[in-house]
Order: C-alpha cells, then sequence, then structure tokens
C-alpha cells in the first residue's frame, strides 16, 4: 500500500513542504530537511588508492596465462568491396596462432574491420595483420559534408542500411534523412511563422561544428578466453556489461549463462563503448580458434577512426524577439552527420531552455564514408546551445536587452531556481561592473569581455534498476550492481548510500560493478545513474538493516522497532541498550544476510516513458559566464575563468561533482577552441588520427574555474539525488562565444574557435562597421 | 570531393602493401642498441646502453632492467618499447600506453630520475639506467607518496586512466622544485594530457603536496541557501 509523507522540496530559500505517495517498503525519502551524515559530504573517491597506486586494473591491462595479442585488420579506403581476403602469408609469419575474416563484402569507411590475428606478441601480431592480403575495390565515396547534401552524392546507404534511423520521418533523399520533429527531448510547439510575422526584431544565422572524437584515454579493449567447459568469459572495456553479454551470446548462439562479462576499470567513455562489438567477438573468434586467451585493444589510430564520434552540425537557426524583451519564436534547421550512422540531431536546447511558446526544429541526418558516430556526453546540445545562445545574444543586441535580464524573463519559468543561479554567477563573473558596454572599443590590441548561456539537462532514470547489499558477520558489507564506472564516481555515490542508512563510513562499503551477473543497472548514458542506483541502494541498504535489527532485538529483548542504528553502527535501544555493529552482525544467521532494492520509479509518476529510460518531470537548469581576452593582432582566444553554476538535485558529493563540472567544461573549451577531425577529400582518410594533430586541451589552457552548486530538491525518490555528467558540457562554448563579442564586437559562429576564425570575424566587424547603414 | 579516381586508389594500395610503420622500420633496419638509444636522445635525454654499439636483433635478446630497485631481465624484441616490457612482460600495468607516439604523457616513468615518455623509448636502450614506476612510488605498502594521498584528497583522478603519467611528471617536479608555482606545476604537466578534464584538481594536488595552501575562496556560507560554495582558483 502506498503512504503519504509530507517532505520538503525546492532549493534555497525557497522550501515548502509537498505531499507524496511513495510505495510501501520505501524508507523514508531524505528531503531538503534530512541532516545526512555521509552522503553531502565531500567524502574522497572509494576506488581512488587503487588508481593513484597503478594497481587499478583496466581491461587493458588483464593479463592471462598463454594470452595471446590480436590485431584487426582495417580497411584503409572510406568505401570498397571486398573481393578477396588471403590470410596464407600472415598465418605462416611467426607466432602466428588464429585468423579470423569477417564475413563483409563492403567497407562503409577508413578502418572498417575486416579480418583479425592472433599472435604470441603484440609485436607479431601487428606483422601478421600487416600481412593480410585484402583485394579492395574501391567505390565512390564522400567524406565531406557539403559534398554529401549534393543529390549527386555517392549514396553512402543505398536503402538506409542497418542500424538506428532517425527517430521519426527517415525519408531518404540521398545521403540526407529526415527532417526529425520530435525527439527524446521534445517536440515542435505553437506557430512560429507568425511568432517571426509579429517580432519586432528576427536574427538569422548559421552555426557549424566540427567532429568531435570522444578520444577516451583507454582504446576500446577487449580480452576473451573460453573456458574447459565452454563457457565465454570477456574482459571487455565496455560502458554497459549486460549488453555486451547480450550481444555476444547472440552472436555465438550461446545462453546468456555461458557468457559473463566484466570490467573492473573504464579509462573514460564520454558516451561511446557502448557496443562490444565487433571487437570483442574477433577477439573470442581468435580464442577460441587458437584455443587460448586473446586480448585486442584499440590503437589510437583506430579509436579515431572507428571509436565514436559527436557528429558534425549545419545548423540554421532563427530566433524573433519583441520590443518588451520577450522571446517570440525560435526556430532550427540543423544537418547532422553522424558519418556512416545517425543520430545528428540537435534540437533538445530549442525545446527546453527556453519558456517560449513557439519552438519549430527540423533536425536531417546526413551520411558519409567516416566512422559512425555515437552518443557522446549530451549528444547534439554542445552544438545546439552553441547556436541557439549565440543567437540569442545576436538578438539582444538587436533589442538592447541585457542577456542577463533577457534569460532570467525568458527561461525560468519551467525552472524557476535559474534565475537564482544567473544572479550568482553575475555576481561572481562581475557582469555589472565588468562587461563591456560597447563590445571591442577598449583600447589596445588585448581585449577583454565577459559572456554568459543557459543549459538545460534532464531527469532521467531506469526503473526496475537493482542493488544487492549483503552484510557478514565480520562486520563487512558489499553492494553489488552491473553499472561501470568509467570515472564519475558511481562506486563513491553507492558507497555512501549504504554506509549512510547503516551508520557507517563510506570506505566500510565494498562496492563491486560491472559484471553481467550482478544485479542490474544501466549504463552510464544520458546522466541517469546516480539517480537509478542509489534508491535501491538505499532501499537494500534498509532492509539489511531491518533483518540486523531483528536479531538484535531478540538478544536485546527489545522490540525491533525501538533500535535505531546509529554513527559508527551502533545499534540502540531504549533504556540504554546497545550492541555494537559487529556484535550485531555476528547475530546473523550463517554468517550473512543479503537483500535487493529495486528502483520505484518517481515519486508521482515519470513525465515520459522509453524503452529503456523514462523522463523525471523536472529539468536541470544551469548557466554559465565566462571570460576571455582576445588578442586582436594574432586571433588568440584566452579562456581567463569560468563561472558555472549548476543543480542536480542532491549532490551527493561535492568533491567528486566538482570534478565532473569541471571536467564537463573543459571537455566542452576542448571541444569548441582546438578539437577537430580532419578529413583528406581526395583520399577519404582522417588526417589527424592521433594526439599529435588532434589537439586536446592540456594543463596549459586551463582557465580559473568558479564552480557553485545549488540543491534542488525535488522529492521524486528516497535520495532526491541526480546526475551531472552531461549538462555540465552544455553552455560552456556558447558562454565563451559570447564573451569574445563582448571584448571584440565579432561574432564566431563556426567552430572550433581557431585563430583564423577569429581574424576572419575581426575582418567581418571592421567591413560590417564600414558599410553605410542601409 | 566525392569520388575516387584510380590514381588514388592506387596510391592507396602501395601504402597498404608496403605497410610501412615506425615499428617495421626499426624491424627492418636491425638495430644498434647505441644507434637507436641517440636517435631518442632529443625526446628523452637517453644515454647509449650498450657503449660498445653492438648490433642485436632482429630476434628476442635479453634486456635487463632496473625497475623499482629491481634487476629484471626479460627477453624482447628489441623494437620493443621500454612501455611496453614493462606493462606486457613485467605486469607493470600501472604505466599506460595511450597516444603511442610521446604526445599524452601516459606512459611517463622516471628514467635516472627525469620523466620520460616510455613508449618512445625502447627497452633495450635504457638498460643500466634506473626506472621508476607508479608502482614504485609508495614508499612501501603500508604508506603512500606524499603526492598519491595528496591526489586522493583533492579528487584528482577521475577515470584515472592519466593519473600514473601525471604523477610521474609531478613527482618529477617537486623532486628539483619542492615549492612549485601554479605556472610552474602547469608547465611540467604540459605534456600529459586528460580527458575527464582533471588537470584543476590535479594543480590543487600538487600545490597542497608541496606545503601551499590551495586557495578556495573561503565564500562558503556566504550565500544563504546554497549548500555548497566553493572556488577554485587554479
Amino acid at each position: 500500500m502506498p503512504r503519504e509523507v509530507e517532505l520538503q522540496v525546492g532549493y534555497g530559500s525557497a522550501l515548502s513542504p509537498q505531499t507524496r505517495s511513495i510505495p510501501d517498503d520505501e524508507p523514508r525519502p531524505w528531503d531538503a530537511a534530512a541532516r545526512l551524515r555521509v552522503v553531502g559530504k565531500p567524502v574522497p573517491r572509494v576506488d581512488a588508492r587503487a588508481k593513484v597506486t597503478g594497481q587499478a586494473v583496466y581491461t587493458r591491462d588483464v593479463r592471462l596465462p598463454d594470452m595471446l595479442y590480436g590485431v584487426i585488420v582495417r580497411s584503409p579506403y572510406p568505401a570498397a568491396s571486398i573481393e578477396s581476403v588471403d590470410t596464407a602469408a600472415a598465418a605462416r609469419l611467426p607466432g602466428v596462432r588464429a585468423v579470423h575474416v569477417l564475413d563483409r563484402g563492403r567497407v562503409r569507411y577508413q578502418g572498417h574491420e575486416v579480418a583479425a590475428v592472433a599472435a604470441d606478441t603484440q609485436q607479431q601480431a601487428e606483422d601478421a595483420a600487416a600481412a593480410v592480403h585484402v583485394g579492395y575495390r574501391p567505390g565512390p565515396f564522400v567524406v565531406s559534408f557539403e559534398a554529401a547534401l549534393h543529390p549527386d552524392a555517392p549514396v553512402v546507404m543505398p536503402g538506409g542500411g542497418k542500424g538506428k534511423k532517425p527517430a521519426q520521418g527517415p525519408r531518404q533523399n540521398g545521403n540526407v534523412f529526415g527532417p526529425a520533429t520530435r525527439s527524446l527531448f521534445g517536440a515542435n510547439r505553437g506557430d512560429v511563422p507568425h511568432a517571426v510575422q509579429i517580432a519586432d526584431a528576427v536574427v538569422e544565422q548559421d552555426f557549424s561544428t566540427p567532429v568531435q572524437t570522444h578520444s577516451c584515454l583507454e582504446t576500446h579493449a577487449a580480452l576473451a578466453d573460453w573456458d574447459a567447459a565452454g563457457r565465454l568469459i570477456v574482459y571487455c572495456g565496455t560502458k554497459s556489461v549486460t549488453k555486451a553479454r547480450a550481444e555476444l551470446a547472440d552472436y555465438f548462439d550461446l545462453p546468456y549463462t555461458r557468457v559473463r562479462v566484466v570490467n573492473d576499470f573504464v579509462g573514460g567513455h564520454f558516451g561511446t563503448k557502448g557496443s562490444s562489438l565487433p571487437y570483442a567477438a574477433l577477439a573470442a573468434h581468435l580464442a577460441k580458434k587458437a584455443g587460448r586467451p586473446v586480448k585486442i585493444a584499440l590503437s589510437r589510430k583506430d579509436e579515431h577512426l572507428t571509436g565514436g564520434n559527436r557528429p558534425q552540425n549545419r545548423m540554421r537557426v532563427r530566433v524573433a524577439g519583441m520590443r518588451d524583451g520577450t522571446l517570440a519564436g525560435v526556430e532550427l534547421t540543423n544537418h547532422g552527420s553522424a558519418g556512416a550512422g545517425f543520430g545528428g540531431g540537435a534540437a533538445g536546447p530549442f525545446y527546453s531552455i527556453y519558456d517560449c511558446a513557439h519552438v519549430r526544429a527540423a533536425d536531417y541526418d546526413v551520411l558519409m564514408n567516416t566512422g559512425p558516430a555515437c552518443a557522446f556526453r549530451a549528444p547534439g546540445h554542445p552544438q545546439g546551445a552553441f547556436a541557439l545562445e549565440v543567437a540569442i545574444d545576436m538578438l539582444c543586441l538587436r533589442l538592447g536587452r541585457d542577456p542577463v535580464e533577457f534569460r532570467l524573463r525568458n527561461s525560468c519559468a519551467r525552472t524557476p531556481w535559474r534565475a537564482d543561479e544567473l544572479r550568482v554567477g553575475a555576481e561572481r563573473i562581475g557582469w555589472q561592473q565588468r562587461r563591456d558596454p560597447m563590445p571591442g572599443a577598449a583600447d589596445g590590441p588585448i581585449k577583454r569581455g565577459i559572456g554568459v548561456a543557459n543549459s538545460v539537462w534532464y531527469s532521467v532514470y531506469t526503473p526496475g534498476t537493482q542493488v544487492e547489499v549483503q552484510l557478514n558477520r565480520d562486520g563487512s558489507v558489499v553492494a553489488l550492481t552491473s553499472t561501470t564506472e568509467p570515472g564519475a564516481g558511481a562506486r563513491t555515490v553507492i558507497a555512501q548510500t549504504v554506509a549512510e542508512e547503516l551508520g557507517l563510513d563510506a570506505a566500510h562499503v565494498d562496492v563491486r560493478l560491472a559484471d553481467a551477473d550482478y544485479p542490474f543497472s544501466p549504463a552510464p548514458g544520458g546522466s541517469k545513474v546516480t539517480s537509478s542506483v542509489t534508491p535501491p541502494a538505499r532501499q537494500a541498504a534498509a532492509r539489511v538493516k531491518r533483518t540486523l535489527l531483528r536479531h538484535a532485538a531478540r538478544v536485546l529483548h527489545a522490540d525491533p522497532d525501538a533500535l535505531t542504528l546509529e554513527a559508527g553502527g551502533r545499534v540502540v535501544g531504549p533504556a540504554g541498550k546497545r550492541l555494537g555493529w559487529r556484535q550485531a552482525c555476528a547475530l546473523l544467521p550463517g554468517g550473512k544476510t543479503a537483500a535487493l532494492g529495486e528502483r520505484a520509479d518517481d515519486y508521482g509518476g515519470p513525465a515520459a516513458v522509453f524503452p529503456r529510460v523514462s523522463l523525471g518531470h523536472d529539468l536541470m537548469a544551469g548557466v554559465q559566464f565566462a571570460e576571455v581576452s582576445v588578442d586582436e593582432r594574432l586571433g588568440r582566444v584566452t579562456v581567463e575563468k569560468v563561472v558555472a553554476v549548476q543543480d542536480c538535485g542532491r549532490v551527493v558529493n561535492p568533491l567528486l561533482a566538482e570534478s565532473q563540472l569541471q571536467g564537463g567544461i573543459i571537455n566542452a573549451l576542448s571541444f569548441g577552441l582546438f578539437e577537430e577531425r580532419v578529413m583528406d577529400e581526395a583520399e577519404g582518410r582522417m588526417l589527424n588520427p592521433d594526439f599529435l594533430f588532434y589537439k586536446l586541451a592540456g594543463p596549459r589552457e586551463m582557465p580559473e574555474l568558479d564552480t557553485v552548486f545549488l540543491n534542488v530538491y525535488h522529492g521524486r525518490t528516497s535520495t532526491d539525488a541526480r546526475n551531472l555528467g552531461e549538462p555540465a558540457k552544455v553552455a560552456t562554448i556558447a558562454a565563451v562565444v559570447n564573451a569574445i563579442h563582448n571584448a571584440t564586437g565579432a561574432w564566431i559562429t563556426a567552430l572550433p574557435v581557431t585563430p583564423g576564425r577569429v581574424l576572419a570575424a575581426l575582418a567581418e566587424r571592421d567591413r560590417a562597421a564600414a558599410r553605410p547603414v542601409a | 570531393m566525392s569520388g575516387t579516381s584510380r590514381k588514388s586508389a592506387e596510391r592507396a594500395d602501395d601504402v597498404a602493401a608496403a605497410g610501412i610503420s615506425r615499428r617495421s622500420f626499426l624491424k627492418g633496419a636491425g638495430v644498434g642498441a647505441a644507434g637507436v638509444a641517440a636517435l631518442q636522445v632529443p625526446l628523452a635525454e637517453a644515454r647509449a646502453a650498450d657503449e660498445e654499439g653492438a648490433l642485436v636483433g632482429p630476434g628476442p635478446t635479453p634486456v635487463t632492467l632496473h625497475v623499482n630497485g629491481r634487476e629484471r631481465t626479460v627477453t624482447v624484441e628489441p623494437r620493443v618499447s621500454l612501455a611496453e616490457a614493462l606493462r606486457d612482460h613485467l605486469g607493470l600495468t600501472g604505466t599506460k600506453v595511450i597516444c603511442e607516439r610521446g604526445a599524452c604523457g601516459g606512459c611517463t616513468v622516471l628514467l635516472d630520475g627525469a620523466p620520460v615518455v616510455s613508449c618512445m623509448l625502447l627497452a633495450v636502450a635504457v638498460q643500466g639506467q634506473t626506472i621508476r614506476t607508479v608502482e614504485g612510488l609508495a614508499p612501501d605498502a603500508d604508506r603512500l607518496d606524499p603526492l598519491q594521498e595528496a591526489f586522493i584528497a583533492h579528487d584528482a583522478l577521475q577515470c584515472g586512466y592519466c593519473t600514473p603519467g601525471m604523477l610521474m611528471s609531478c613527482r618529477a617536479l617537486l623532486d628539483r622544485n619542492a615549492t612549485p608555482s601554479l605556472s610552474e606545476v602547469k608547465a611540467a604537466l604540459s605534456g600529459n594530457v586528460c580527458r575527464c578534464g582533471s588537470y584543476p584538481h590535479v594543480f590543487d594536488a600538487v600545490l597542497a603536496a608541496a606545503g601551499q595552501t590551495v586557495d578556495r575562496g573561503g565564500e562558503q556560507g556566504e550565500l544563504r541557501g546554497w549548500d555548497r560554495v566553493r572556488s577554485g582558483r587554479v
């Protein structure tokens, strides 16, 4: 039977009681009034010691006796049919133990897998891979966006190919699919043409963003081993061990019970590593043939080519506003290229940031002969927010409105706490005192400016997520669940949640993740792990607690309901009755107890239900401010400071949350300022598949970072914890580009912000100033 | 532009057939230990391991490495890098190979106390020199290096894959400059790449390990109703 509870919800000083109906057997939810000991505290990462001592074993580090090294043979062509594969010479080379040829008649991008070899050493395997002779018949290809749009361009996937298609309206016109006019993040609303017609000012602008590769420092890797009983054991550097198990079981036609997939540590994923195919399957094929374990780890080049990427986007934006500072309508026409794949949408920010009643978005997917894109930290959002938030500042300029004031007026109805975030951020960057009222008017070649941009993210969770908690008679505590830990802190937040419920320290809880045999929790992606795993972790802990207190009650001759677990795990009862943690645990029959917790739906139900996730009702807001200096002689932009103000429900661990918010900002700066996959259009190959010419932001490019969190209590789960990975990355580059305009009066509309683009924008500014006003 | 000419296809074939790589070049050329070490000098200040300049390889050859205070002998082809020897042959997998080209610092180890990128050195070329890896950073099993403690306390890591390289670069910095400034820390780390964005907390950790207070702004409680406010001057 559900029961009613009154919870304190809200934020800052805007707290109020709300009655929520919660499922039976749910511990009393932690609300704004909850006084917590471990949750909400800057607890050190529970696996940090393993990481600083070199003892953390990542998939690439796993070594098994008699292990072989596998290397994948890949197409050097962007498009070709495969006429023959001759492995005889390779098989004769020293140390070579197995060769496997994929059943694939055609390759669609450079790096597409053709075959694989396994040998005693990595070096021998590389030699053997080079000795596999593949007879390719190269075909026409297209690797440039403009060319792909052309009606006469070579068609990358006649008939649309396999795999995920755009959510809606997958009409194909050559390489162009679409438009999609709704997504996970929203749908078209209102009457945009009318809003534009009656508006006092309309800005129409094109924006473009480059392909960003995930560039996880640990490349995709798998080590496959068949045991004597014919079970397949795969150490797989995937973000989803459960999906990998399903893929491999289906691939080899095995029951799930005969495939085990594990990994302890993942060297970053950022959205990729969602699939184990084909690399883990190739390792398994080779291992089966050789009768020995085989490890395949992708090279840096192959990771760039095939390890996933953020699609390239061309976005035409229209924003319309009224003289009184009201946003009348926004419109996006987006062409995104996910290479030989789908998923180039960028409409999320257009649907979700502003309260505006009139929104129209059209997302088109454009196919090219390049490695397929996949989800990358806030899919579509850094691109979409860049286009939207810069266009909004252009509109503010037209309307003579202050950008902060405009955002206060137009983006705070659905997320009222955004107003507080804007005010706090404005104060910390010095908006009133330091924003140049006349962009570009300062003396000297070094111009300084500040800018602002909004972010948005969603409440995402997976109902049915399970966590098991075990207590042992020696007092040790274990929590088990299948999600993976790429560095966001899942181990630590689960440990904190269980420890809070049991009166222990986080370090007391041994959290074991990433084994497909453990209770299910979702892979990272969509920012949903903390919101999905902490409620069932708490529920499981509450259940073992109840069992423990029942046994303690027997020896204390007390009513179990009269007993509490206090700090240090002490069982405390009436009349001074007490029992230490280990004394109590020693009472467990058989020396052990375990309980499963399960993620209920958000209290009040979800806002939307999708096959693998549900969306809650509340958006996350988030604002960022940037300060830049621009050397107008060199076109060089230095980001001096970023102020980020973010909500993510209840912050479970402020230390780790700060890491993650900083990480999102830095990844966004890297995306917006430095990174770009460069294709050779004549050969169809990537010109910079390395870390020498594919530039990632480094220590010297770090600005001062000022991160501020606002706890916003929604009263939707027993922990009220949300997530942070993706919202952290959404607003940064838009704030930087708006700051560049404030510094110089020049608009940047294409990323990355290279010195050449800055100089071109400055020249355009000067030409515009010289033109007589029409 | 789109389309492919016969000519470009042939060129691609040539490259594929030739299979030229750094490794096959080294293998095909045969390896004089001194000669290869000399190639590496500008990169890593390595000395020639074999003063006689005797030719070894291309087959496996015994290589003796002095790692973390112990002599260890492995039998590897001379084209095997120090990073590969440590990881694949000595089981010291704390050292990571990330970019394979000396561009990311993930494989940083200390060679006679100086930070080097071990993916750009041949194992055969560093015999006789002392090598220290992340596994040799802690003084003993129970104690950590103060830098390791500071990395934990300041959460100077996320996925942790760049962390061993970061630690070794930072250890080398503190060994030569016990009280670095922030800009000196950034300079010392300029060869180390982190994809998670742990840099600001790494800076905090290094400065803290050097006994310097990390200015956090101290505005806690200044803004009413905000549960946490931190400012990192990095």
